[in-house]
């Protein structure tokens, strides 16, 4: 898991058919790489995100803009990664926005209410881990999602979210802190 | 190296990301102190399980639909502009998804969490306060049979690809607030504000009701109001 | 498409401030006429000559009227002078009055920004679109099209199809329409009396009125009021909180409402054939109509069998109350 922090400098095989067709316009091409990618990126979109919906829409948004950028993978990294750190900014910098725009004009669904009933889980229901790492406040989890589930080192992560090392440092501190209360280890 | 300082770098220890001297102190500090060990121990645990995740998961429909209405060579050569906004896909949602849906979707189980319970959706919406409030909502099928889940049950993916419609086209709208008159702002506001009304209401039937049909169908009805209000809204 | 920055080929003399317009182009029979103006008003008038002819009162502080060929389309506009462009003085433009007489077999197009439209005697297509300006549209057109932001779209006429939308004006369709009558709107009233084959209507908290001599209706709104009135109704009406109101009685293809808390009222008229169908989440049920025989289906559904029972409506409220009487 921890080597896909490496830049891999594979040779530009990385640049495989499939890619160059897609870069073409070859929406066939690309629907093939969405096909192979799309389990990893909708992982990391809910994982991130921690709203199933949501994730949906993240990832089609991931592809959407995949599509867009495709001429600027140079195949530097295997494709999959480029798609996944790709990914990584599409959920961070969504978060970013979303503090604005909840609220703006129109208000939201406030379906989430009627559910709070149903989603307490029973005490005594052990937590698993999936579901204690979508408990964490945001900047925990995505912290931990992206050093201890994903493999990427602080200083990347810091930079994706625009903040200090020590920030990422202490909020992955906060999130193990909290991941080890909620499953009761 | 004390206790204290041990404990501070225990986090970046576990990681394998203390350099090599920092890492020599601690470890010798770990030969001496058992309740360090034990809280090494358990981070390692933790990150091991961490590690272990399934790096993929299936979501539980296919998405391909929406980003191929997204990247169609058409849409991407589309001026930039004040057209911009009608290039943002849109595809008609079924009202009701047939019972067969259920099925399907019972194949693409996303999340197993550890019951007896096989289908079982995680669209956990994420409210920032509460650690209560934000556990992932698990809307489950039904306590019975996965093969007979309420309607209310059955009635979720739609309502997933609902509410998807409409935070597309209300994140379009969103964006060309400026260019509509404050008047007419209003009114679509005070208007979504009526639908949500009737959507929580509904909602909060069916959810003391979920084997209604009927109930379900004035859900989808509604739902189906707001897409619709909202894509005559973005064209405006 | 106000911009005057094109270089006119074919263009009038220069006129004077506040001048008199009087421009003749011969033209073909048929094609299309595009009318240009941001401000005053136009009037579209169609005659019998092969001739298009210009009249009217220039703005002050508007340019000129050029009327020229482009791209196979005969094309009137009001040039104003480029304030927006190089030198930021303001300048102050007056709206100009624009009478154009047009073939009457012509297509017409006509834009404006503020300026009043109005189109009679074309029996063309007709699309007219305004921002603020009021759009009405007579005559037998073979079609029309009709937009405004905020004011007024009148259609009265004999025409094959008609689409007419506001956002916040009212709309009105009435006369006779071959095909279907759509119309849209906002916040603004929506009244279609035309006989048609269709009528379709969209609004967000504009009231609804339908009374048409035929075809289906279907109406959707989401606080504006419904009515649907007429002899043998057809449709599909839904609204949220608006009300919904059925006059007259029901045809074969039958009746469909759904309302989430607006109440619902069926006056039908004491001949009335029908089987109407209730379903209600926590609305009641009030029955005026001598002679129906109520039965209960279910704990939701109510079943009202009127005279014969033939024709169906199917009604649906989560908390509207459904009144039922006879007239």
């Amino acid at each position: 898991m921890a080597t896909m922090v490496v830049e891999q400098t594979e040779s530009p095989s990385a640049l495989t058919d499939v890619v160059r067709r897609a870069q073409g316009g070859d929406v066939a091409a690309f629907e093939q790489l969405y096909r192979e990618n799309l389990n990893r990126v909708y992982a990391v979109c809910l994982r991130l995100c921690a709203d199933g919906v949501k994730a949906e829409e993240l990832t089609q948004d991931v592809f959407v803009r995949a599509w867009e950028r495709l001429k600027s993978f140079e195949g530097k990294s295997a494709f999959s990664t480029w798609l996944h750190r790709l990914a990584v900014n599409v959920v961070l910098g969504e978060k970013r926005s979303e503090t604005v725009r909840i609220g703006k004009i129109f208000s939201t669904d406030d379906l989430e209410q009627y559910d709070a009933p149903a989603r307490r889980s029973d005490p005594g229901d052990a937590m698993d881990l999936e579901r204690a790492i979508a408990t964490l406040p945001p900047g925990a989890r995505s912290v931990f999602v992206l050093h201890d589930v994903e493999g990427y080192r602080h200083e990347e992560i810091a930079r994706m979210h625009g903040t200090a090392v020590g920030t990422c440092k202490a909020q992955l501190h906060r999130a193990r802190r909290l991941l080890r209360e909620a499953l009761g280890r | 190296m004390s206790h204290e300082e041990t404990i501070e770098l225990l986090d970046d220890y576990v990681s394998g990301e203390l350099p090599e001297g920092e890492r020599a102190e601690v470890e010798a500090h770990l030969h001496e102190c058992g309740a360090c060990r034990e809280e090494a121990a358990a981070l390692t645990a933790l990150l091991a399980e961490a590690a272990a995740l399934p790096r993929g998961i299936a979501p539980p429909r296919d998405l391909w639909a929406g980003i191929e209405a997204r990247i169609s060579p058409a849409a991407a050569t589309q001026p930039a502009g004040e057209d911009d906004f009608k290039v943002i896909p849109f595809r008609p949602r079924p009202r009701w998804r047939p019972p067969q849906w259920v099925t399907a979707m019972a194949a693409s189980v996303v999340l197993v969490v550890g019951s007896s319970l096989a289908t079982m959706r995680f669209m956990g919406p994420r409210t920032p306060d509460g650690p209560a409030a934000t556990l992932p909502q698990v809307v489950a099928a039904p306590p019975a049979q996965a093969g007979t889940p309420t309607a209310f049950a059955a009635f979720s993916p739609a309502e997933a690809d609902y509410r998807q419609a409409i935070a597309e086209l209300q994140a379009v709208l969103d964006a060309r607030r400026a260019q509509l008159a404050p008047e007419t702002v209003r009114t679509l506001e005070a208007n979504l504000a009526i639908i949500d009304q009737a959507i929580r209401e509904s909602r909060a039937a069916l959810a003391a009701d979920p084997d209604s049909r009927e109930l379900t169908q004035m859900l989808s009805s509604v739902y189906d109001t707001k897409v619709q209000m909202l894509q005559k809204a973005v064209e405006l | 498409m106000f911009a005057a920055g094109a270089a006119a080929v074919l263009l009038a003399a220069p006129a004077a401030a506040q001048g008199r317009i009087d421009e003749r182009r011969a033209t073909p029979a048929t094609g299309t006429v595009q009318v240009h103006n941001l401000a005053g008003s136009v009037r579209v008038v169609g005659w019998d000559r092969n001739e298009v002819h210009v009249t009217g009162t220039l703005g002050r502080g508007a340019e000129r009227v050029e009327v020229q060929n482009e791209g196979g389309r005969l094309v009137v506009r009001v040039v104003n002078p480029p304030s927006q462009r190089g030198n930021r003085r303001r300048v102050e433009v007056q709206g100009t009055d624009l009478e154009v007489r047009v073939p009457d077999r012509k297509r017409v197009d006509v834009h404006t920004v503020s300026a009043e439209v109005e189109v009679r005697r074309v029996e063309g297509e007709v699309e007219a679109h305004s921002v603020s300006g009021g759009v009405a549209v007579t005559g037998s057109p073979r079609a029309v099209r009709a937009q405004s932001r905020s004011g007024e779209v009148r259609v009265d006429a004999r025409t094959g199809s008609v689409r007419a939308s506001s956002v916040s004006g009212e709309v009105s369709v009435a006369g006779t329409v071959g095909g279907r009558v759509e119309a849209q709107s906002v916040s603004g009233g929506v009244s279609v009396t035309a006989a048609s084959q269709g009528v379709k209507v969209e609004s967000v908290s504009g009231t609804v009125e339908v009374s048409s001599a035929a075809g289906r209706a279907e109406v959707q709104t989401v606080s504006g009021d419904i009515a649907l009135t007429g002899r043998r109704l057809e449709g599909a009406l839904r609204s949220v909180s608006g009300s919904v109101v059925l006059r007259g009685d029901v045809g074969r293809g039958g009746v469909e409402i759904e309302s989430h808390s607006g109440d619902v009222e069926l006056q039908l008229a004491r001949s009335t054939s029908a089987t109407v169908e209730m379903t209600t989440f926590s609305g009641g049920l009030e029955n005026d109509f001598a002679g129906a025989r109520i039965t209960r289906a279910s704990r939701r559904e109510y079943r009202v069998v009127l005279g014969g029972g033939d024709a169906r409506v199917r009604v649906t409220t989560f908390s509207g109350d459904v009144k039922l009487s006879g007239r």
